[in-house]
């Protein structure tokens, strides 16, 4: 069986071992032992209940996120600005968090994180109204947004928002109520990731199971039919937008809330970005998408173990991570190929009607 | 022998494209090639001049074995392909784009491209019209001509022309014909691919079936039955559909008054139309395509804003087929039942309250599939899945599903094959029969002949006629003019 004939799916599944096999080779021609390495992997990742606490609470930004990602391509919309909604979302997080000592814990959390998904909201409707009023590619605006947003959190951090000692580049901690629950100490695991499951099952409903989802998906598959379906892809696709912008504020407002407890210039950290891969790789499928976030969390959190045990540097995580994304668009190129002879096919061989 | 072809064979994903096909073909012949919707007529184009590989056979080439492996090879034997769409970059003027074809030198200089293409149009009798003109502000017909002469800027043996004539208006088919003619006299072989019988009997000097892969008839055209090429080319008589008696009662269910759209990007606006379409009544609208077809449906469904007045009857409204089926009319990726709820009204009534469950999907499908003979590999298969023309029915079941008042069918039938168009047929005229109101679009004119009580014809974004049917010889040649843009009396 040709790789051209895999399942969709399975060619994600295909694009990750050939990542590891790359990587493998890589490590072999530098001298270590791939083996070895591997192993250091797997016990990095899932040796014992810190390891898989620590490739959970890593996937957690990169599975919200994801979600994020993979909820505007399927609206067709290409909003590569999670970076900059994940900032905006921690940076609403802290500014609401800070206010919630004295308030009923859940109320304060929910509260929070509703903040921040306010705030990854509102930053994408910028490059919505962008795009839908003015007719500025998504694209472009999401992008540049990122740099915006950054630096502008970067501004909060050293003005409005930094610690009263004025110390440090960073913001204090917010309300103790705000936090979110540790779910398994001394990990630091955190309900963020259960947010994160719940997540992914309601974008799951809402794609395939609602009737807003059918339009959405009829927008990003094809304009003029969901046009002539008088379903308004503008419409349609600011609500995608913000949707994922809302998504992606929720990662950066879980980061702050489980974890830091407050803002940083660079809290997001490439999270933004390294979701496109996980939405990609999890074929834009809200399950495939929790796999995938998984798999790099795994990858990300393994990396010190593969430092300490098999001297191999934490970079190549990142490297395989790359080689994943990169043998998928391979097999992705090869499959619509494989997919273009088929259709050929369908209008060149007799079907009788 | 220029070109001798044996037992050629192609398979896409196992289903055979060709199934060992022999031909040969001789300088200054000319060879009608015909067949429905996908007989291997493109597969057999694609193979002469190399952009699909066969599975197997040979071609011989003046006498030895040739592989074409590239459009380059086969550019380098001679062979020119006049496409289906054509290959024009719109910006660049049609001395621009013939030169690009021929070779250019370094630094080109304007005079001489221009020098070039009036020789070359002299020479073949072919009108590319200015040779300035950028190429996208040329009709389709001029277009094509544009893409003749840059195909004949080389020095020819082979020319294929791929379906040149579904774009043409009567009078350009015949200037076209009448170019197949001289460039055959003057010893170039020439392969016509058409669906249309009369077109290939006038123009050819043999004529090959195609049916199923098969080559299943083969003859000289002097003194051909068309009934029997039309036999051997479907497999079985075709009935033509028979159109239902003008309606006695005339109760108006679409009442288009002063219909004017503003202009946008490169259509044309319409220009104050007027028309009416009564209960039981087929009202159809030829020309060539952007003449403001896409214009008139989209004001018709309300999805452009216009001046004038459009009146329907709105407890049931309009519904659409939308011009482009692949589109506009269905998603690829979508399944059926999805699909079948591609319509705002639809998915509200299967989902009052958001929540849209697979069953409902499938129970449309399922529906869809035994009410309209619909040949799916079952209720959840996606619509890539199916033939055009099953697509069609499930476009045609979604409209109708709506139960309008009014159906809109644009180009219900293209790319179908004689089968599937019948039963597309069928269906609008059943739904004529029982009280709807049909406004037919279609550049076809022998389907409108067919099936519309009035015709208009849409030249310029202005509606002339209407026509009465049954259309005479005379109404036809009106028609023709009107199409073309000309006046009539």
């Amino acid at each position: 069986m040709k790789i051209t004939q895999l399942q969709p799916g399975w060619t994600a599944v295909a694009a990750l071992l050939a990542a590891v096999a790359a990587g493998s080779s890589v490590l072999f021609a530098a001298g270590a032992d791939p083996g070895d390495v591997l192993a250091a992997v797997v016990r990095g990742a899932f040796g014992d209940l810190y390891a898989v606490g620590e490739t959970l609470t890593r996937a957690t930004p990169l599975l919200l996120a994801g979600l994020a990602v993979a909820l505007g391509f399927r609206a067709g919309v290409l909003n590569i600005g999670a970076e900059g909604q994940i900032m905006a979302g921690a940076a609403a997080a802290v500014a609401v968090g800070l206010h919630m000592g004295g308030v009923p814990a859940p109320i304060a959390a929910a509260a929070t994180l509703a903040a921040a998904a306010c705030g990854g909201a509102a930053a994408a409707s910028v490059a919505a109204w962008l795009r839908y009023r003015r007719s500025v590619p998504e694209v472009l605006s999401t992008i540049l947004l990122n740099f915006v947003l950054l630096n502008l959190s970067s501004w909060l951090v050293r003005g409005p928002l930094q610690e009263a000692a004025r110390a440090y580049p960073q913001s204090d901690r917010i309300a103790a109520e705000a936090m979110l629950p540790q779910l398994a100490p001394p990990t630091r695991l955190h309900a963020g990731f259960l947010l994160a499951l719940a997540a992914a099952g309601c974008c799951y409903l809402l794609l395939f199971r609602t009737a807003l989802g059918l339009r959405l998906r009829a927008v990003g598959l094809g304009v003029q039919a969901a046009r002539f379906a008088g379903f308004e892809p503008a419409k349609v696709a600011f609500f995608a937008t913000s949707m994922s912008g809302a998504l992606a504020g929720t990662a950066g407002g879980v980061e702050v809330a489980g974890l830091t407890g407050r803002l940083y210039g660079d809290l997001s950290g490439g999270i933004g970005y390294v979701a496109i891969a996980v939405a990609l790789l999890g074929r834009l499928h809200p399950l495939g998408i929790v796999a995938a976030a998984i798999v790099f969390g795994a990858l990300e959190s393994s990396a010190a173990e593969m430092q300490r045990s098999a001297g191999v540097s934490a970079a190549v995580a990142q490297v395989i991570e790359a080689t994943a994304l990169m043998g998928l668009l391979a097999a992705d190129f090869a499959a619509k190929r494989a997919s273009r002879s088929g259709a050929t096919a369908e209008s060149a061989a007799e079907e009788p009607a | 022998m220029l070109l001798r072809a044996q037992s050629l064979r192609k398979a896409y994903n196992g289903r055979a494209a060709l199934a060992d096909v022999s031909f040969s073909l001789e300088a200054g012949t000319s060879l009608g090639l015909i067949g429905e919707n996908g007989a291997g007529k493109s597969t057999l184009v694609g193979i002469l001049s190399g952009t699909v590989q066969p599975d197997g056979g040979t071609l011989e080439w003046e006498g030895k074995n040739v592989h074409i492996r590239k459009p380059r090879d086969a550019a380098a034997l001679g062979i020119r392909v006049v496409p289906q769409h054509d290959s024009l970059i719109g910006r660049f003027t049609v001395a621009e784009n013939v030169a690009l074809a021929s070779g250019l030198p370094a630094f080109p200089r304007r005079a001489e491209m221009r020098a070039r293409v009036c020789a070359l149009a002299a020479e073949l009798g072919l009108d590319p019209g200015d040779p300035d003109a950028p190429c996208e502000s040329l009709s389709v017909g001029t277009r094509q001509r544009v893409e003749i002469l840059k195909a004949l800027s080389r020095p020819t043996r082979c020319l294929l022309l791929d379906e040149p004539t579904a774009v043409l208006t009567p009078a350009e088919v015949s200037d076209l014909l009448a170019v197949v003619r001289r460039l055959r006299e003057s010893g170039v072989a020439v392969v016509l691919v058409d669906h249309k019988l009369h077109e290939v009997i006038e123009a050819c000097t043999r004529v090959a079936v195609l049916r199923r892969g098969r080559l299943v008839k083969e003859l000289i055209t002097e003194g051909a039955d068309p009934a029997e090429l039309s036999r051997a080319m479907v497999g079985h008589a075709v009935e033509s559909p028979k159109r239902p008696p003008a309606p006695a009662q005339r109760k108006v269910l679409l009442e288009v008054q002063q219909l004017t759209t503003a202009r946008e990007g490169a259509g044309v606006p319409l220009d104050s139309m007027t028309f009416h379409v009564c209960s039981g009544e087929i009202v159809g609208f030829c020309g060539v395509d952007g003449n403001g077809q896409q214009e008139l449906v989209e004001a018709l469904v309300g999805l452009r804003s216009f001046a004038g007045s459009v009146r329907c009857d709105r407890t049931h409204g309009v519904a659409a087929i939308p011009p482009d089926r692949r589109a506009e009319g269905l998603l690829a990726g979508f399944s059926m039942g999805e699909n079948l709820h591609l319509d705002r009204i639809l998915l509200d009534r299967a989902a009052p309250r958001g929540w849209l469950p697979p069953s409902a999907l499938r129970d449309a499908a399922a529906a869809a599939i035994s009410r309209f003979a619909i040949r799916a590999p079952g209720p959840d298969a996606a619509a890539r899945e199916l033939s055009g023309g099953n697509q069609q029915k499930i476009v045609i079941a979604r409209a109708l599903a709506r139960q309008p008042s009014v159906l809109i069918a644009a180009n219900p039938t293209r790319g179908l094959d004689v089968d599937a168009a019948a039963s597309v047929h069928r269906e609008i005229l059943q739904f004529a029969g029982n009280g709807g109101g049909v406004v037919l679009v279609s550049p076809d004119l022998d389907e409108i002949a067919a099936l519309a009580h009035r015709v208009f014809v849409l030249s310029r974004g202005k509606a002339r006629g209407p026509f009465e049917a049954p259309l005479d010889e005379r109404a036809i040649a009106a028609i023709g003019t009107a199409m073309a843009g000309g006046e009539f009396e």
